[in-house]
């Protein structure tokens, strides 16, 4: 079973959409793959969605819950470790998801952004991810639907 | 037998929350592009709060 790790604009499209990313979620549900993001990123998940005046806190808060149910939440690398890495990204503020994916040991990099795909070799659109999920299903190398 | 029960669920599964979410966002007018610009000023807030120091 792959898994990937996903980074805020993912996770926020899946939230907004009815879509790629929601059917992604929907597959960690099922337990088809597993999703894995760290604490920087939700933490920028959080302030998104605070930055929704439609949305109440207690609204917020269970997004956060249900997205916590479907994603494992690492803790954030080391800062020498973000250090270290600089210069493998063009924009430092992609440095806490890279290395976050290299220390997850997750298969594969899920992101929307072209720029963080065209730098890390092992990143996904969320197209190709569930093409990846659903060839793995296809090929019986899943348990069956686990509800 | 004989009798009406309701059954009610105590608590709305996942995909209720997620779905009255996106009905909620959409209902706001977030488009895609606004989403982004969201998305990239949180970014950098969270940098720099988390980080900023970091690479200076």
């Amino acid at each position: 079973m792959a898994s990937f790790f996903v980074d805020a604009n993912t996770i926020i499209s899946a939230l907004r959409y009815f879509g790629n990313e929601s059917r992604l979620l929907e597959h960690a549900r099922r337990g088809l793959c597993d999703l894995v993001t760290n604490e920087h990123v939700r933490e920028e998940v959080r302030r998104f969605l605070e930055r929704q005046p439609g949305l109440s806190p207690a609204r917020r808060g269970k997004a956060m819950s249900r997205l916590a149910r479907r994603i494992l939440v690492l803790p954030d690398p080391a800062r020498t470790d973000l250090a270290a890495a600089r210069g493998q990204v063009p924009d430092p503020r992609d440095l806490a998801v890279v290395v976050g994916f290299q220390q997850s040991g997750c298969d594969f990099l899920v992101t929307g952004d072209r720029e963080l795909r065209k730098a890390v070799p092992r990143a996904l659109t969320t197209r190709q991810a569930l093409r990846r999920i659903e060839g793995e299903l296809r090929a019986g190398d899943l348990p069956p639907d686990g509800g | 037998m004989g009798q009406a029960a309701v059954i009610r669920r105590l608590r709305p599964d996942d995909d209720e929350v997620f779905r009255e979410i996106r009905r909620e966002l959409k209902k706001s007018g977030l488009t895609r592009k606004r989403m982004q610009e969201i998305l990239d000023e949180v970014r950098t807030e969270v940098w720099e709060r988390r980080y900023g120091k970091l690479l200076r």
